[in-house]
């Protein structure tokens, strides 16, 4: 696999799916060697897609919990007082984090190697086996690609 | 090896779209592969589908049949237990239990969802207007159909889950 340049961004050129063993991913100091090290990283995105459908519940559950708590209160709400209210801003930065993983995992995918792209897939799967039961939407909007 | 760049190509010619060896150079193959796209963009559009007409599906029979065996000691979404509901049935209630065998379905479907879902991302990423516009197409056709000739809403509302005893 050539390299195109060290201009600091390492673009791996190949963009079909591949099995090989030697990955980089996400960052230049993650750069998986050996099997174990794959292991071990396919292991970690797994991990990573679980906890993605984790967080996604979670912001289901507060949202329900905030509107079941606070439902009559919405006529006195000034738009100053709305975007500083406490739960908004938690679920604002939980966006964020939810937006952040989103785009790692998809980055991850786009690394093209097949193993790391069956453990995104796996973790999604056991993620939502875990998760997914206990939300009240089924195919939420928000989740483009998933 | 890939005229790869970070810009969209007006070309009819592809190589190695998500697999080895998968591209063409004519352009007759080509607009096979770009037939082949659309084709693929609409079975993803129809797993969607399908997951929402399987949550339908459930909650009509979950509301025919009794669901008050199956409820538990849980009322409503306000108690403030971080449990998961499943563990206030009984296990053995919950693995002969249809909502068990919807949400494997919905699991398989959700993996096979997500990964077309990036494999059409990655074919965008292909950078090449044609193959783009195949899936925008195909996409918009396949939504527009499913949402109003066959599932008569839209796709994009949140069908619920019947999860809850609060039905």
């Amino acid at each position: 696999m050539d390299h195109k340049g060290m201009d600091g961004m390492m673009m791996m050129m190949q963009m079909y799916f591949t099995t090989d063993v030697e990955v980089t991913i996400l960052f230049k100091r993650w750069h998986v060697k050996n099997v174990g090290e794959l292991i071990g990283s396919a292991i970690f995105v797994c991990l990573l897609a679980i906890f993605y459908e984790g967080l996604k519940y979670f912001r289901d559950y507060l949202f329900r919990k905030e509107a079941l708590n606070e439902g009559n209160l919405n006529e006195q709400r000034t738009l100053m007082s709305r975007l500083t209210h406490r739960p908004h801003v938690i679920q604002t930065m939980l966006h964020v984090v939810q937006f952040v993983i989103s785009y790692f995992l998809m980055l991850i995918f786009m690394t093209y190697n097949v193993w790391l792209c069956i453990s995104v897939a796996l973790g999604a799967g056991v993620g939502f086996f875990l998760f997914g039961g206990m939300r009240d939407i089924a195919v939420h909007i928000t989740e483009h690609c998933h | 090896m890939a005229m790869h760049g970070s810009y969209f190509e007006f070309s009819y010619h592809v190589e190695n779209l998500l697999f080895k060896g998968l591209g063409s150079s004519t352009v007759g193959g080509f607009v096979g592969l770009c037939v082949g796209v659309a084709i693929f963009t609409v079975f993803y559009e129809s797993v969607k589908l399908l997951r929402h007409y399987l949550t339908q599906r459930l909650r009509r029979s979950s509301s025919e049949s009794a669901t008050v065996s199956r409820c538990s000691s849980r009322e409503s979404e306000a108690n403030k237990s971080e449990d998961a509901p499943l563990v206030h049935r009984r296990f053995f209630d919950v693995l002969t239990s249809l909502w068990l065998r919807y949400h494997l379905i919905q699991t398989v479907l959700h993996m096979v969802q997500v990964v077309m879902g990036y494999m059409v991302m990655l074919v965008i990423m292909s950078f090449n207007i044609w193959l783009c516009l195949s899936v925008l197409i195909a996409s918009f056709l396949s939504y527009h159909l499913f949402s109003v000739y066959i599932f008569n809403q839209p796709l994009l509302v949140p069908v619920e889950v019947v999860n809850k005893c609060s039905e």
